[in-house]
């Protein structure tokens, strides 16, 4: 014993040295182990006198251990004897040693853990070896050990003085515990687990509960006053256990008279509260919930108390809300509640109402909010008579009109909520998880659930909603426009009505005129301007009668908010919903031009982008953004000029170091600077309208870049890359300079490309002094980026920034693309260069043949690139699941790339003289690793749709007649007009495409390539077709992998295809002359006993897999005549079959 | 020294979790680790600065034992509030979530708790914002956490150093020195994630079934 409780002691010891830590938990590890070590720990947890409480835990959980050992119902052979031998001597202990005062001295996770153990031996030999258990531990208490119906007399028959408290708690544990082991959902159990359980439930049901119920009553009756920490547990358990015990053994006079009585007893009500909750919650069936509700007459209950308390108002109104909810269950239930239940639950819901209401309107959002669920409910009944045509009742209107106003007045702020003042606010903090502490999450929260209630009522009843809403509204502008508003007082003064407006209802009138918005926009849409339904009331409120809410009240009421001057208070409540309103409604100033002037220059001022609050600040600048990008170009030009003299101080760059490589940043964030992007994207657009004088445009524009050009020069020539490199803070600087120019050239509109064709004689949206001061820009950055290209941030401002020169300048630019993807290329990490593939696929596709001589050298690195990291990982092995899914990304991006190449109409960029060589060396891992690995069905669905492209750009339609965008039905269509009005003047993309690459599709390289091609295709590609699909860890039951057997089936049927005779035969020139759609046409593949690949397939390929010649010839007979989706029928059919 | 207030913090979780990832982000904890690392449980003096002064958690890290092994309960005696982990890409960790709490509180009544779901950098999250509900039975906090980004690595301890100084003005001064994030979070994804926490801290509790 001494040795365990030494070895318990160094175990659990943070100072004692490892290895002698090691072999003390060794040690305890082979106690548990041996076959006797529980009796040792026995006699250690029960001996006088008393070991420590860790060894005496440790022992606890070595006999704990025993018992699991015994089997789920202790019939583990020997078990009996062992659970008796602890079960007496465990009960001995507690009889002796917990009767009396030194129970209190026994540390509270040794009582607790005994509670537990006892409950183990209880669930192991309850009730065939055990079964007087309930019995047992009610009789060390002293408490009735009584069964049958309860009066008032079976607890006064019990002598009080002979009940012991210390017994009673430790009973209450042993209760406590059997409920969370065998009962409390939340606990997972097994199978096995949980049909014992029932049936120690069942054995339970003969008489025990009943004893239970007994022994909870004398403890209500004798110790409420002396104990109500006992009384309190009793009452928590009552909860617990009423879900499975006859609801008769707690609903009888006696017990609810005593519950009822405790609910004025300040120590007890809350838990009454609760435990009547869980009574009235339980589940049962209509018409027995409906007596209980009768029987407990607990709306009168209710109503008779003292709720001065707010904790307690919130238990009372949880106990309410339960009530509501289940009288609107029995409201529903159609099935087995009869027409009568259903009436007396309706008269008892209109009964609560006024109870509900009175809960609703509380001071305290968590009183309020604890009748939530059964106000929704009540709603969704409303709403569904409203469906149906069932008209309400007097008295159902008449408490939609009663609840309108106070859901509209719970949307206010408290007066007492917590405003960061200007100076300690901080920028975005945005925490996600819900944190209870954190009002304002539990403001929005409180909001949300009011809307969806408000919205509700919108719905039920349009014209109520409409008065309401647009009533107050209304009222609060004209009280702001005629008395002003304060950014101090809360509340309003004089009068009601008749003062200035305090800033908690001018926020309620901004965030009415918003859900009024948004109600309306998700309803029917928002269409400003359009035709009027009669005469527009203006500022009258037009409440009574009208249908219901109407884009010209939105109007109105947006027009009332701008009037009123509300967006000069201070106060940061008041401007975020205010700009949020003007950008979220911004179809209004298309209809009010003259609405832009004053909201412009709200934003412009003091209460807008100079907000005194930060966080304020920033979120106008955002809105600002939204706003401007909003307008028509056409307006903007007049207030180009005063826009970006008023902004021009906020546009200072000062890079905030803590953001590089904080550990509180989530990414991609830089702090105040992300939110100055906004402020210069929208100086971009102020530039960029075609009527703004050029002159002014330019002198506009050198004043936004000469800070941002010198800012970022000085940085550069001050020190040498090597030490510029060394210094994060340089670093971030120049990374912001160049961003921030990327963002100004954002805000102009992106130029028209046509890549129809080659030449890049487009007429320039761009004025050509505005395009030279762009590719002055285009050139400090490419250099910038030469310089650092080893520093990812710069690299990452290179990328954007050059990515929007691209867009705005068109083929202008291209010619910095090969240096940008050179050095972006040499020095990228894994996750960028998944970027840089997207990023280069939207290039390809963009411009066409006009990149195409870039792509075409571009190629062979970028491709290294990729397989040097896959290639890494696959030697050094995946470091973790962050490593794999970014692989994972690689790989997609990388496929989607090589997509868009063909689907931009560039697959010459393979046929190259320098790639056309390599061409099967890169196809080599599409078909042999990306197209087979089933981990990854979206990877390998991609490379199949690449193969399919590729064999139809080099064996089917070699001389590039045809698209090899992906084919749409409408694509198709109007291919196939085309085709048909084919006339040699037409350009074909591939054939321009190759043109601007030099290379004839019969050059000699190009013909050698084509060649290995094809034997690749049949030596691999149709191997894999046929493999891939058939691997036991393909799973064809998977949607995804669906997908990936159509993209095989497209394949198969685009190579039969190529095996037509003209066409493998031929020189490319026959499939011009057909329209692809009706090439692709069954039957397909031509004469198949002069089909190539039919040949191959039927008497080589698939009788090498164990395919039946008959089999075999059937396949390539369904190939060729049935339609694409016909033939993926038949081949998932057909794998499924040869996989058996 | 001696005036700085210890809480012995119990972070419990199954294996895999995250839960030594976790603590060791924490630098001034890893360092001083080296002193009392031990085989059964590891104990790491996390110390955060706050407005109130200097506390430290004495975190016990009990890796490795999750299930039978060492000392289990033991390793709770004491103890003065606690993180339960799981992670959101293993739906198992978060159904034995109420087995941690249970044989917990058993040992630590009434101490403070927060349960804090891991990997939430990944994309593949199995265990939605909506289905997580067990803390409000609870009464627990509850954090969505990236061990490996760091993502509100800090959120946990300041929860509970306010419960346990008993005053919610408690702020943290200074960024815990941590170690530099091995992933970036998407933040486009903890948004969405943020607008899922949200709607489902509105939904109604799920009914606790009678199971008869």
């Amino acid at each position: 014993m001494e040795q365990i409780e030494e070895a318990v002691r160094c175990a659990l010891d943070p100072g004692t040295n490892q290895s002698v830590k090691a072999e003390a938990t060794r040690y305890c590890e082979s106690v548990k182990a041996s076959p006797d070590g529980w009796r040792a720990c026995l006699e250690l947890f029960t001996t006088t006198p008393e070991k420590t409480p860790e060894s005496r835990l440790f022992a606890l959980q070595v006999i704990d251990a025993m018992i699991m050992g015994a089997g789920i119902r202790g019939n583990e052979s020997g078990a009996a004897a062992k659970l008796s031998t602890t079960r007496a001597a465990l009960l001995e202990f507690v009889s002796t040693r917990y009767s009396g005062p030194s129970y209190q001295n026994e540390p509270p996770f040794i009582r607790n853990t005994l509670a537990h153990t006892i409950t183990l031996l209880a669930l192991a030999s309850y009730p065939a070896q055990w079964p007087t258990f309930v019995k047992d531990v009610i009789s060390l208490t002293g408490l009735p050990d009584a069964t049958g119906a309860l009066t008032e007399d079976s607890a006064r028959r019990t002598n009080a003085a002979s009940i012991n408290p210390f017994m009673v708690d430790f009973l209450l544990k042993i209760l406590g515990s059997l409920d969370e082991e065998m009962v409390n959902p939340a606990v997972p159990r097994g199978a096995e687990e949980a049909a014992r359980n029932t049936d120690i439930k069942d054995a339970m049901r003969v008489e025990d509960v009943n004893r239970m119920a007994h022994a909870w009553y004398s403890i209500l009756a004798h110790l409420s006053t002396s104990r109500p920490d006992l009384a309190n547990a009793t009452l928590r358990l009552m909860g617990v256990y009423v879900s499975w015990i006859d609801i008769s053994l707690i609903v009888n006079q006696p017990f609810v008279s005593i519950i009822f009585s405790l609910l004025k007893a300040p120590a007890l009500r809350g838990q009454a509260c609760r435990c009547l909750a869980e009574i009235v919650g339980k589940g049962m069936r209509s018409m027995d919930k409906l007596c209980l509700i009768q029987f407990l007459d607990i709306v009168d209950v209710m109503n008779q108390l003292e709720l001065g308390d707010m904790e307690f108002a919130e238990e009372v109104g949880k106990l309410a809300n339960v009530v509501g909810v289940e009288l609107k269950a029995i409201w529903v239930d159609k099935e087995s509640a009869t027409p009568d239940a259903h009436a007396t639950a309706v008269a008892l819901l209109e009964k609560l109402m006024p109870l509900l209401l009175s809960f609703l309107s509380h001071e305290y959002d968590e009183v309020s909010s604890s009748v939530f669920t059964a106000i929704g409910e009540i709603l969704s009944v409303f709403k569904k008579m409203q469906r149906e045509g069932a008209p309400l009742t007097a008295s159902q209107q008449g408490f939609l009109s009663r609840l309108m106003p106070i859901l509209v007045d719970k949307l206010k702020y408290g007066e007492a909520y917590p405003w960061p003042t200007a100076a300690d606010a901080s920028i975005g903090d945005n925490d996600g998880s819900l944190d209870e502490d954190d009002e304002e999450v539990m403001f929005s929260e409180l909001r949300r659930n009011l809307r969806a209630f408000i919205d509700a009522i919108a719905q039920i009843a349009p014209a109520l909603y409409d008065s309401i809403m647009l009533t107050t509204a209304q009222d609060i502008f004209k009280q702001c426009n005629q008395y002003g508003v304060s950014a101090e007082q809360a509340t309003d003064g004089g009068d009601s009505g008749h003062g200035q407006l305090g800033w908690v209802r001018a926020e309620l009138g901004l965030y009415l005129t918003q859900a009024y918005g948004e109600r309306l926009s998700s309803n029917k849409g928002l269409r400003f301007g359009g035709p009027k339904h009669g005469q527009s009331n203006g500022a009258q409120p037009n409440g009574t009668g009208t249908s219901g809410p109407s884009i010209e009240s939105l109007s109105d009421l947006l027009t009332m908010m701008i009037q009123s001057g509300v967006a000069a208070c201070q106060h940061p409540a008041i401007a975020p919903m205010y700009f949020e309103n003007c950008v979220r409604f911004n179809g209004y100033f298309d209809a009010r031009r003259e609405a832009v002037t004053p909201v412009l220059t709200s934003f412009l001022s003091a209460t807008g982008v100079r907000h005194p609050h930060a966080s304020v600040r920033v979120r106008v600048w955002y809105f600002l953004h939204r706003f401007v990008k909003n307008l028509p170009t056409s307006g903007l030009a007049m207030y180009s000029s005063d826009f970006i003299s008023a902004v021009n101080d906020l546009l200072l760059i000062s890079a905030d170091p803590s953001t590089i490589n904080s550990a509180l940043t989530t990414g991609t964030g830089y702090g105040m600077f992300d939110s100055q992007l906004f402020l210069f994207e929208s100086c971009g657009i102020m530039l960029s309208p075609g009527d703004l004088d050029d002159t002014a445009r330019m002198s506009l524009l050198q004043h936004l870049f000469n800070p941002l050009f010198t800012g970022a020069q000085r940085l550069m020539n001050s020190r040498s890359s090597e030490q510029i490199l060394q210094d994060p803070r340089s670093l971030l600087q120049i990374h912001h300079y160049l961003t921030a120019i990327g963002s100004i050239i954002k805000g102009f509109p992106d130029v028209r490309v046509d890549s129809k064709t080659v030449s890049i004689n487009l007429p320039h949206q761009l004025s050509p002094s505005t395009a030279q001061v762009f590719l002055k820009a285009a050139d400090m950055c490419i250099a910038i980026l030469e310089a650092l290209r080893d520093s990812h941030l710069i690299r990452e401002a290179a990328r954007f920034t050059l990515s929007r020169m691209l867009s705005v300048l068109g083929a202008e630019a291209l010619p910095y693309l090969p240096r940008l993807i050179d050095n972006l290329v040499s020095s990228c990490a894994v996750e960028e260069l998944s970027d840089l593939l997207g990023f280069l696929g939207l290039i390809v596709f963009k411009f066409k043949p006009q990149v195409a001589p870039t792509a075409s050298k571009l190629l062979l690195p970028v491709i290294s690139k990729v397989y040097g990291f896959l290639d890494q990982v696959a030697q050094g092995g995946a470091t973790g699941t962050d490593e794999i899914m970014l692989l994972q990304d690689l790989r997609k991006a990388y496929l989607t790339w090589v997509l868009a190449i063909f689907n931009s109409d560039l697959d010459g960029i393979f046929l190259i003289e320098q790639n056309a060589p390599h061409l099967v060396t890169i196809f080599q891992p599409i078909a042999g690793q990306l197209a087979t690995d089933s981990a990854s069905p979206p990877c390998q669905r991609l490379a199949f749709a690449v193969l399919f492209k590729a064999i139809q750009a080099w064996m089917v339609d070699p001389m590039g007649w045809h698209t090899l965008t992906t084919l749409t039905p409408s694509v198709a269509a109007a291919l196939s007009n085309a085709a048909s009005a084919k006339d040699s003047s037409r350009v074909i993309l591939r054939q321009a495409a190759a043109q601007t690459l030099g290379i004839g599709p019969d050059s000699e390289s190009a013909r050698e390539a084509r060649s290995q091609f094809k034997q690749f295709v049949l030596n691999t590609v149709v191997p894999a077709c046929f493999e891939t699909p058939t691997r036991p860890e393909f799973n064809m039951a998977d949607a995804q992998a669906s997908l990936v057997v159509s993209e095989i089936a497209a394949v198969l049927q685009m190579t039969l295809l190529a095996g037509r005779p003209d066409i493998a035969s031929g020189d490319g020139s026959s499939a011009g002359a057909i329209p692809l759609p009706q090439l692709l046409t069954p039957p397909i593949g031509g004469d198949l006993n002069q089909n190539q690949f039919a040949a191959y397939l039927s008497s080589v390929l698939l009788p090498r897999m164990g395919c039946p010649t008959s089999m075999a010839t059937e396949f390539v007979q369904a190939l060729a005549s049935l339609d694409q989706k016909q033939f993926k029928k038949y081949f998932a059919a057909f794998l499924t079959n040869s996989s058996q | 020294m001696a005036d700085i207030p210890k809480f012995k913090l119990v972070l419990v979780g199954d294996g895999g979790t995250g839960k030594t990832t976790f603590v060791k982000r924490h630098i001034s904890g890893e360092f001083e680790k080296k002193y009392i690392a031990t085989i059964g449980v590891e104990v790491h003096p996390l110390k955060f600065n706050t407005n109130k002064g200097e506390i430290i958690f004495n975190t016990w890290d009990t890796a490795g034992q999750e299930k039978f092994g060492g000392l289990r309960d033991g390793y709770y005696i004491q103890g003065q509030c606690a993180i339960i982990m799981f992670d959101v890409t293993s739906r198992i960790t978060y159904k034995n979530v109420p087995n941690w709490h249970r044989d917990l509180v058993r040992v630590c009544e009434n101490v403070p708790i927060v349960l804090c779901g891991n990997k939430v950098d990944i994309k593949e999250r199995k265990v939605k914002a909506k289905t997580i509900t067990f803390h409000r039975k609870k009464n627990l906090q509850y954090y969505d956490i990236s061990a490996k980004s760091n993502y509100n690595f800090e959120k946990p301890f300041l929860w509970l150093a306010r419960k346990l100084v008993g005053d919610p003005n408690l702020e943290f001064v200074q960024a815990p020195a941590l170690q530099p994030p091995e992933v970036h979070i998407d933040n486009d994804l903890m948004d969405q994630y943020n607008l899922e926490m949200e709607a489902a801290a509105a939904q109604p509790l799920p009914e606790e079934d009678d199971d008869l």
